[in-house]
């Protein structure tokens, strides 16, 4: 699974501080490219399976206040 | 039907500021996601959360636009009002600051530096006698 966040919009913090919090629920790479951050989820925790991209996306959205 | 709404909006009318604040309100009634595929453009996707029908997401994209003019309108008066609200923090600051000098000049004014109003140069012995 890969969550493409763009680079304008989200910071590179903000997804830092959300894989941290999601660490316990799946494996993330965070790979930039020119123009998104590309996430990549493995080894998901098959209960939370069907909602992990949406709720980790919409945690990614609430750090950005946080975010440097 | 499938229970995504998909809305575009112009940076020029909306900042991104307010298009966080308001995502931030609506984080727990529905998934968001923003893109931009066109310069100056922010493509804001509503998605229902499980137990969510169409007819309700489409009420919560009603309400975050509102919530987006609204956070737009604050940052708005927020910028407008600036300058007025730096001077009145600076005159605040100023006169309290002000004050406080007046009263340490006072008080130097009333003692010299051997006087001791508190009586903490007074020798325990002198001032309780001996045990």
């Amino acid at each position: 699974m890969e969550i493409k966040f763009n680079k304008k919009l989200y910071p590179e913090s903000a997804i830092k501080l959300a894989i941290e919090a999601y660490a316990a629920l799946a494996e993330f790479a965070l790979v930039p490219d020119e123009k998104y951050f590309l996430v990549s989820l493995k080894n998901i925790d098959p209960e939370i399976e069907s909602i992990i991209i949406d709720e980790f996306s919409n945690y990614v959205l609430s750090q950005v206040k946080y975010a440097d | 039907m499938e229970n995504k709404i998909k809305v575009i909006v112009d940076l020029n009318i909306y900042p991104l500021e307010a298009i966080y604040g308001a995502a931030y309100v609506f984080v727990d009634k529905a998934y968001i996601f923003l893109d931009s595929k066109e310069e100056e453009k922010v493509e804001i996707n509503f998605r229902a959360k499980e137990g969510t029908d169409f007819s309700t997401l489409e009420k919560i994209e009603g309400e975050f636009m509102n919530e987006l003019l609204n956070y737009t309108l604050r940052l708005k008066l927020s910028e407008t009002n600036k300058k007025i609200r730096e001077y009145v923090v600076e005159q605040a600051l100023f006169s309290a600051l002000g004050r406080e000098e007046g009263i340490l000049k006072n008080n130097e004014e009333k003692f010299e530096f051997e006087d001791d109003p508190l009586g903490i140069a007074i020798p325990w012995e002198d001032k309780y006698g001996k045990k």
